[in-house]
């Protein structure tokens, strides 16, 4: 949202998500092209940063990975303020992580409205074979609520680079309609920032695996 | 000594189950054997108690921890540890040592503690680790273990979340990498045990890791118990609490002795807004089994059940005053990774130094207090202000929703006023337009009494000119009485000629102005059914009337042109009459008149005068002719005046009836402006009402506002009041638990008390029997 001196826009992104969904696996994916199924529990929220060109535009994420466990909001919801777009991710063999993505949403509406980009991603879809989540379910909730939604699969690399960079395209033509309706933004800003600290348990997105 | 190495090694090992139980129970009699030799050495330690000189060499140190690397996978780090303890000189000596300590270890534990929680400083010896865990947690006689087997049975609702864990804990050890193997499973089982155990806290994510570390140590049965013991004790059951406010007050104690202690470092933190829940959380979450080494992780855990949490701040702060020059350099991302990659590398290279900087670190008990009790005021503000704020924002939104109310009702209120201003306007444009047409009917009322007035003085002016012709007439009468009718009768009789054609031109002209008089009638009645268009039923009545009067006058008008054909036709018979006469009895006057006849009677004056006066008899017929041809040009006139007067008077009446009918409309057109007026009036009123009805509603929102404040405080006061009835109760639990436990005790000093009356009454007897064998004796 922040735009930096030498031109460039910073968005932070951040993934949420019912543990073990996948989470770090993405975000792992996504930075340095990797697969490691053996990586711990995401006990803390940490970050990535990745630079790309869009449109001649010089572009920073910082791409925050939190704690799925619910508990772990209780922490604070410092991950999601202030953030441009969000990844809510579930597990397309585990319906109450979808469960937990209609959770997040909730949530994030309430407390950013509509100036956050939503992203939603079925990930393991190498495991087609064992999906619970309805497709058609699926994306005619992210169609509801206004969320674009995505499958991927962080172990075959399916799908996870259009995710990236399909938000930050959306981010920032959000970015580019807010700045020339600056005041209003401000005031639901205001409002959101009050608020964070009340929520305290919608669970939160973590890693995956 | 063996013995008991080769027990504790097996302790972790992964053929460890069939052991377990001979395991708990041996280890008291190979120490009873040792007893006497360890308690030897042990003088001798005690000597040099704190130095703790571990400096003999043992040759069975190479061979005792290949035997430990194959029970757990990180033979190095072992390698390592036993550097730790000083050199392999020591490794014997500090073996006995331990031994000596684990087998007599309350006694130990008791006499000497300050020694034996150094030399857990200084790392327990792998063999022992297990051992002394659970010697530290206290948990050998714990029902925990008994409980055990039950949880193991039973279900737990966290078990999906548990077993998603499982796979990411330990993914690279040996004993846990294997999918469902032994490890996992045992991990699984503890984990769910603890979750029916302690429902409260359930599982969190991070607890695995530390119960992992356990089970390398102990069995799953001796791993719960000491887990328990781990979450009960050393406050990482309040961390693992669903709302984890222990773990946020150990960040708050930790920034604050960042702050304190690392000055430099807490600013860099700061501005690069890093904060101390990004990198610290899993360190307090997993006691750094995430971050370090399992051998340093092993001793972190050995003075972390010796000396509780202080330790986990201790390192945390022995780590960043190690990576501080570094970080102090980096931004946040790059912080982050520093953290996470080269401190660890760090703190591993040299692992006893490391510890002894963290031993080195001091962190003062009152202070972290005095934290605590900070840490609960900002909560409790928070928390407050989080009320506050929940509250206002509700309160803001009922308000919004009651202006949006408001607005709609103003904005109908506006609607409403609009049309009546719209309404008003067109009022008084009509008002306006009927002010005009009053000034109009004004200005033809003006005109028409001008007319009026002109009228009357014509009116005035003909009566004068009739009261002149009489008194001219009487007099003519009086001259022809005087003088009788002689003359020059064809003078007389052209005269007479000349009257008749101006009389008839008199008519012709009366017929004119006749004609022009009925034009004039039909201009009125057009004028007046022009004028008054919109009241035709009013006006048809007037005008009926005025057209009766113009009936009227016309036919009087017909009436007196009739009269004076007659008076013309007898005038010209005479005219004739007397011409036939003169020429026929041109000498011989006729007996025309009284007057002659009257003169004749004097006989000889009047038959002079008769010769010589015919001629002037017969002027003065003429004369007197001409005058009664003037008088019935007099009597014309008149009429003609009169009809005159009487169509003046009709035009009065008309005028009036006309100023009559402007005056109505006037009113009329007044009472429109007044009724316009009222409803502006009612309009304004109506709208005063709304501003009055809009300000009442504001009051009223204002003062529920303040109730729904006032009643959100007194809540809150209720919630406190019923925290505390709560926490009393809470007490009252445990006051009446140490009740039981302190009458199950009673039990037992009872019992003790019996035996020690049965010893005394024995000691009684024996006393007795010796006296008596003395007697005996005797």
């Amino acid at each position: 949202m922040t735009t930096a001196p030498g031109g460039t826009n910073n968005f932070k992104v951040v993934l949420l998500g019912e543990g073990c969904v996948g989470k770090t696996s993405l975000l792992l994916r996504y930075i340095e092209d990797k697969f490691n199924d053996k990586h711990l529990t995401t006990l803390q929220a940490t970050f990535l940063n990745k630079r790309l060109n869009i449109k001649g535009k010089r572009i920073n994420l910082s791409i925050w990975d939190t704690a799925g466990q619910e508990k772990f909001h209780a922490l604070g919801p410092i991950y999601y303020r202030n953030s441009n777009g969000a990844i809510l991710v579930y597990d397309i063999t585990d319906e109450d992580s979808f469960g937990k993505v209609k959770n997040w949403v909730k949530e994030l509406k309430k407390m950013l409205g509509s100036d956050i980009v939503l992203i939603i991603a079925g990930n393991k879809v190498d495991l087609e074979h064992e999906r619970t989540v309805p497709l058609e379910e699926a994306e005619s909730y992210a169609n509801m609520v206004g969320a674009k939604h995505y499958y991927t699969s962080a172990k075959l690399n399916q799908g996870v680079e259009e995710l990236f960079l399909d938000l930050t395209r959306e981010m920032l033509e959000k970015y580019e309609q807010n700045s020339q309706t600056e005041v209003n933004r401000t005031s639901q800003v205001l409002v959101v920032d009050d608020e964070t600290p009340v929520q305290s348990s919608c669970c939160s997105g973590t890693k995956s695996n | 000594m063996i013995a008991e190495g080769a027990i504790s090694a097996t302790v972790s090992s992964v053929e460890i189950t069939d052991l377990r139980v001979p395991e708990t129970e041996a280890i008291p009699r190979p120490d009873r054997a040792l007893l006497a030799k360890l308690e030897e050495e042990n003088r001798r330690i005690e000597a040099d108690a704190k130095s703790a000189s571990l400096t003999t060499v043992h040759s069975r140190k190479s061979s005792d921890t290949s035997q430990i690397s194959l029970a757990s996978a990180t033979s190095s780090s072992y390698e390592a540890e036993a550097r730790v303890s000083g050199g392999s000189n020591g490794e014997e000596d500090l073996w006995s040592l331990w031994g000596r300590i684990v087998s007599n270890w309350e006694t130990e534990w008791k006499r000497r503690n300050q020694f034996v929680r150094d030399l857990v400083r200084q790392g327990v010896p792998h063999h022992f680790r297990g051992i002394v865990w659970q010697l530290l947690a206290g948990v050998d006689a714990s029902p925990e273990k008994k409980l055990y087997a039950s949880y193991i049975k039973a279900k737990s609702a966290c078990e999906k979340v548990i077993r998603r864990d499982i796979a990411r804990t330990y993914p690279e050890h040996d004993f846990f990498k294997e999918k469902d193997g032994l490890g996992q499973e045992s991990l699984f089982n503890v984990m769910k045990a603890y979750s029916l155990h302690d429902r409260e806290v359930g599982y969190c994510q991070g607890s695995g890791f530390i119960v992992g570390l356990l089970l390398m140590q102990m069995p799953e049965e001796e791993a719960f118990a000491v887990l328990v013991k781990i979450m009960q004790q050393h406050r990482m059951r309040d961390m693992f609490k669903p709302s984890m406010a222990e773990l946020g007050l150990c960040m708050f104690q930790l920034e604050n002795l960042v702050q304190e202690l690392l000055p430099d470092l807490h600013v860099h933190f700061q501005s690069q807004s890093f904060s101390t829940s990004l990198y610290a959380s899993s360190w307090f979450l997993t006691l750094f089994t995430t971050t370090l080494s399992l051998p340093l992780a092993c001793r972190i855990m050995d003075v972390f059940l010796s000396e509780g949490i202080e330790i986990v701040f201790k390192v945390a702060l022995a780590l960043l005053t190690l990576g501080k020059n570094d970080l102090l350099s980096l931004d946040m991302e790059s912080i982050l990774k520093y953290i996470q990659r080269e401190l660890p590398a760090k703190a591993e290279a040299d692992q006893d130094a490391f510890m002894n900087l963290s031993y080195s670190i001091k962190v003062n008990p009152k202070k972290m207090k005095k934290l605590e009790k900070e840490y609960t005021v900002i909560k409790t503000k928070e928390q407050g202000d989080i009320a506050v704020l929940r509250c206002l924002r509700q309160e803001n939104r009922l308000l919004k929703q009651r202006v949006e109310l408001l607005e709609k009702e103003s904005s109908a209120l506006a609607e409403r006023l609009v049309r009546g201003q719209v309404d008003l306007a067109e009022g008084e444009e009509e008002t306006f337009a009927l002010a005009r047409e009053v000034q109009a009917l004004r200005r033809a009322n003006v005109d028409a009494q001008q007319r009026l007035a002109v009228a009357q003085d014509e009116i005035r002016s003909l009566e004068m000119t009739i009261a002149e012709n009489n008194s001219r007439q009487s007099s003519l009468e009086g001259i022809e009485g005087a003088e009788g009718g002689g003359g020059g009768g064809g003078e007389l009789a052209r005269c007479l000629q000349r009257e008749l054609v101006r009389a008839r031109l008199h008519a012709a002209e009366r017929e004119a102005a006749e004609r022009e008089l009925t034009a004039r009638i039909a201009d009125l009645e057009n004028e007046n059914k022009s004028l008054r268009r919109q009241r035709v039923d009013n006006n048809v009545a007037h005008l009926q009337d005025e057209l009766i009067a113009v009936k009227l006058r016309e036919a009087e008008a017909n009436l007196s042109l009739k009269d004076l054909r007659q008076r013309v036709s007898e005038l010209s018979d005479a005219w004739q009459r007397h011409l036939q006469e003169h020429r026929q009895e041109a000498p011989p006057t006729p007996v025309q008149s009284n007057v002659v006849s009257d003169i004749m009677a004097t006989p000889k004056k009047l038959l002079r005068a008769w010769e010589g006066r015919s001629a002037d008899m017969q002027k003065l017929d003429e004369e007197l002719m001409t005058t009664r041809i003037r008088e019935v040009e007099a009597l014309t006139e008149l009429k003609e005046l009169r009809l005159k007067v009487m169509e003046l008077e009709t035009q009065v009446q008309v005028s009036t009836n006309q100023l009559r009918r402007q005056d109505e409309e006037a009113r009329q057109l007044r009472e429109n402006l007044d009724a316009a007026l009222q409803r502006e009036r009612v309009l304004q009123a109506r709208q005063r009402e709304s501003q009055h009805k809009y300000a009442d509603l504001e009051s009223k929102a204002k003062y529920e506002s303040m109730q729904a404040n006032i009643r959100n405080m007194e809540d809150a006061q209720r919630i406190a009041e019923l925290e505390t009835e709560v926490s009393e109760y809470k007490l009252k639990n445990e006051v009446m638990a140490t009740e039981g436990e302190l009458r199950n005790n009673m039990d037992d000093s009872d019992k003790v008390r019996e035996l020690q009356e049965q010893v005394a009454e024995l000691k009684a007897e024996v006393c007795m029997h010796y006296t008596h064998t003395l007697y005996a004796y005797n």
